[in-house]
């Protein structure tokens, strides 16, 4: 049976790289005797695979991870294995919630269609009064042309129309910066990518450390049939529903 | 959301090389509340986190110290290169993984000392936590520096940047430590008083209360207590009821992959064998088994609390364990269902062996290892190593009869009394293995045979028979490495055999450090100083610095290495009593000379004198050498 667990990872949770969380999931669910689906062969790996890796140094509330699980498994237990897995997990990287799938439902990995961000300046940082408005005006602009770095070559690109939403908050002088961007396989905007160019443009140094990246969670297009990516000016022909719905 | 607080800024943690080896909250990590606790300990390894971690005897220790309601016991590692500049660079102090408090305010530091090696990375942890590394600058203001392990058998060549040495197993003597150290805290005794009145505790050692004197040659002349109620002879610590004492329930796991990413579960402590190179052979005589009932609860719940995926048998020769069939089929039966991985290092080739590796491992993707230490039978009479050749080809056979068609063989180059034949035998041994496999009709075979012959160059140690020798130097140990290479080439199966060796610097100043004296902390000083460091890492292994550094302080190292040491000379570890005699070590020296096997412990009662801590096999035997 698949299923979908929803998790989050901060503190100092978030200097572990991917794998690493891969391994931490593998033993937490030993330690409870969650029933995860081993692949079949000499050295069988338990069946799991993460929506999107969430880069080192980054926080989320809403990571999602796939997993495969046996018979064992019954869905009106999923509140009792929550608390169970949480006693199995530190207080900085858990899960919160369990979503059913169905058996012939794709891998997340290749439907995840979008993000959405919460980034602010630690308070480490510098302060800069007032870049969170002009973050969004930045944003805001008919076209935002970048060089986007693929493995193989640098190219010009216009990332504007994969900014889905943009708006800046204020709490207590804390500013910060709310965004959806378009993210998954096919075309992944990362939110650093959008801070180093607004620095570069608004004469700023840039620093990633500078500034805490937050995932609050992920989206898949349920209209999107082949998993095509559409522009922010195809906003009717979206329909995003959190990782986190059953659909 | 309570976010623990962390010693390093994000910015730091991001510029450095795997960032989770300095963050702490492993899984099992033990939460205490440091203002409400007496002792603050320190446990380190002085190597980088993934070598640290994967130590059985800081998890033992860890959880031990933990068991005190009036102690909360840390870890710290070495931090690696990277971070290592940092902290020099911005004056940070290091800090421990639990807390993450500055070393500096704890009570204790515990350092283990695993290999050599590693000294200059005990100056880098000293220095890092700003704390003085020499023991006589130190006040109550800093910890009491504390070492143990193996290295400290001979304590000498660091003796000066430590204040105590605990020598032998850490479950015996520790609580009487931690409660002297309470009770002289409270009572406003001075450090000088408190670490006198320590070494009155059996097994404690405490370098500053004895007097060391050399004759003019350099060789030691005595050292003798200062003090009153300091003994002459610190005597080894050992834990005799290992089915009823300290063992981890609940091992720490971390995040990132670490050399031992697995449970360990240690059988029995010392060996019967007497290997005549074998220092550990020695020290942790006599033999001791766990019961049977104890390893299997501790497996269970180890492999509950920790999620790992992979269960390890830990001691000097596991083969020799009188229930090892019962504890591998019973983890078999137990959790293979659970796909529980069961590693078995040290084990003897044969029928028992062979049946259970083909069942846990898969045959194509494992190799099976010998160690026969020499290539001639001459040569591994010398050594008693009690492996002949009819049994390495006989075990090899079997195994190329059930799929293998990997051998890995270790050696040794430079051992005592060593000819160019010995040497050759090594080729031909190798040879004659491949030989063998090519026996078997084509149509059985498992591809091509791959051996792998791998040489060390033998140091010799103190508490061992071979402790009076000389050590070849550096140029021997390459001419002979080239010469076994040549032979090697000769061979009809010269391309199914893989040659690879150690580092011939680095061992000879392993040689310098294991046998060394007081004079040489200075050496240590000054290559540390001239950036020496990982010296255990051959890419960080800065040769030409500590060639300096002894040119600079005068000691030479063919003193330490290159002579050959009378029968009554004086050693620097000599005030250390291990059980074993050095009659014993001497009498099997001359058995080596010619070329005369012993017995193991279990065939007969050969009197090393470690019967007094009354093992098992040395029932009514406990008399001297």
């Amino acid at each position: 049976m698949k299923i979908r667990m929803k998790f989050v990872k901060f503190g100092s949770m978030k200097f572990l790289g991917h794998l690493d969380v891969m391994r931490y999931f593998q033993k937490a669910f030993r330690r409870c005797d969650f029933p995860v689906a081993y692949s079949n062969g000499y050295s069988p790996h338990p069946q799991m695979s993460f929506a999107s890796p969430l880069g080192v140094g980054l926080t989320s509330e809403g990571e999602y991870l796939d997993v495969c699980v046996t018979d064992d498994y019954h869905p009106e237990d999923s509140q009792e294995w929550i608390e169970r897995i949480q006693n199995a997990m530190n207080e900085e990287l858990y899960v919160t919630k369990i979503i059913e799938r169905n058996e012939d439902a794709k891998p997340s990995m290749a439907l995840l269609a979008a993000a959405d961000y919460l980034i602010w300046r630690k308070e480490t940082a510098p302060k800069w009064n007032g870049w969170s408005d002009e973050f969004v005006q930045w944003g805001s602009q008919a076209s935002i042309v970048v060089i986007k770095k693929t493995k193989k070559s640098e190219k010009e690109m216009d990332i504007r129309p994969y900014i889905y939403e943009l708006s800046s908050m204020k709490d207590e002088g804390q500013e910060s910066v709310a965004v959806q961007l378009t993210s998954g396989s096919v075309l992944n905007i990362k939110p650093e990518l959008l801070l180093e160019e607004f620095c570069r443009i608004t004469n700023r140094e840039y620093h990633s450390f500078d500034f805490q990246v937050h995932r609050v969670d992920m989206f898949q297009d349920i209209q999107a049939e082949k998993g095509e990516i559409h522009s922010n000016l195809e906003k009717e022909q979206r329909k995003l529903v959190s990782f986190g719905e059953t659909v | 959301m309570n976010e623990r607080r962390l010693a390093l800024s994000d910015e730091i943690l991001l510029s450095v090389e795997k960032p989770a080896r300095y963050i702490g909250n492993e899984t099992n990590m033990v939460k205490k509340n440091p203002k409400e606790v007496d002792i603050r300990f320190c446990m380190c390894f002085p190597d980088v986190y993934e070598i640290g971690m994967s130590h059985l005897g800081i998890q033992i220790l860890y959880d031990m110290f933990n068991q005190r309601e009036d102690t909360y016991c840390e870890r710290v590692y070495s931090p690696w290169v990277d971070l290592d500049t940092i902290m020099r660079e911005q004056q940070i102090p290091l800090f421990a993984l639990e807390s993450q408090d500055p070393i500096k305010s704890f009570d204790f530091l515990g350092i283990t000392i695993q290999y050599e090696m590693c000294y200059t990375n005990i100056l880098q942890v000293l220095e890092l936590s700003q704390i003085p590394i020499h023991a006589e600058e130190r006040t109550w203001e800093h910890p009491i520096v504390i070492g143990g392990g193996p290295c400290t058998y001979n304590p000498e060549p660091i003796a000066e940047f430590f204040d105590l040495f605990y020598i032998g197993e850490g479950e015996t003597v520790y609580d009487q430590l931690l409660d002297l150290y309470k009770e002289c805290k409270h009572n406003q005794t001075s450090r000088k008083e408190f670490l006198r009145l320590a070494a009155g505790i059996e097994g404690i050692y405490v370098p500053s209360c004895y007097e060391v004197t050399y004759r003019e040659d350099g060789r030691l002349a005595s050292m003798k207590p200062m003090y009153e109620g300091v003994p002459a002879t610190v005597k080894k610590q050992v834990e005799t009821e290992l089915s009823n004492t300290f063992y981890p329930s609940k091992p720490l796991v971390p995040y990132i992959k670490v050399t031992q990413d697995r449970v360990v579960l240690e059988i029995q402590r010392g060996c019967i064998r007497g290997c005549r190179f074998c220092q550990a052979g020695m020290l942790y005589r006599p033999v001791r088994e766990r019961s049977l009932t104890f390893l299997k609860e501790k497996a269970r719940m180890m492999l509950a609390s920790t999620g790992h995926e992979e269960i390890s048998l830990s001691s000097l020769s596991s083969s020799d364990y009188t229930h090892l069939p019962e504890l591998v089929y019973f983890l078999m039966d137990e959790f293979r269902e659970k796909g529980i991985n069961i590693s078995l290092p040290s084990l003897r080739i044969d029928a028992f062996a062979l049946d259970v590796m083909s069942k846990v491992q898969d045959v194509r993707k494992s190799s099976l290892t010998f160690a026969p230490e020499a290539g001639s039978q001459r040569l591994r009479n010398v050594i008693n190593k009690g492996l002949t050749e009819e049994m390495i080809r006989k075990g090899a056979m079997d195994a190329f009869e059930g799929g293998w068609n990997r051998v890995k063989l270790y050696f040794m180059l430079g051992l005592p009394t060593e000819q160019e034949d010995d040497i050759e035998q090594i080729a031909v041994l190798a040879d004659k293995i491949a030989r063998d496999y090519y026996t078997i009709p084509k149509e059985k075979r498992n591809g091509k045979v791959s051996i792998v012959a791998s040489s060390s160059f033998f140091v010799p140690k103190p508490f061992t028979p071979f402790q009076w020798c000389a050590m070849d130097d550096a140029q021997t140990f390459l001419k002979k490495r080239r010469f076994l290479l040549d032979k090697i080439k000769e061979q009809l199966n010269q391309k199914s055999i893989r040659y690879n060796s150690h580092d011939a610097e680095l061992s000879v100043l392993e040689g310098v450090l294991a046998r060394g004296d007081r004079k040489l902390s200075t050496v240590i000083e000054h290559a540390y100083r001239a950036g020496c460091c990982f010296d255990s890492w051959s890419e960080f292994f800065k040769n030409e610095a500590w060639e300096e550094a002894f040119q600079q302080t005068g000691i030479t190292k063919e003193f330490y290495t290159s002579r050959k040491r009378e029968p009554d000379e004086c050693f620097p570890w000599d005030f250390i009593d291990i059980g074993v005699t050095k009659n014993f070590l001497y009498r099997e020296y001359q058995n080596a000379e010619k070329e005369q096997v012993t017995p193991n412990c279990k065939i007969s009662c050969s009197g090393c004198g470690a019967g007094v801590f009354g093992g098992v096999l040395c029932q009514g035997k406990g008399g001297q050498a």
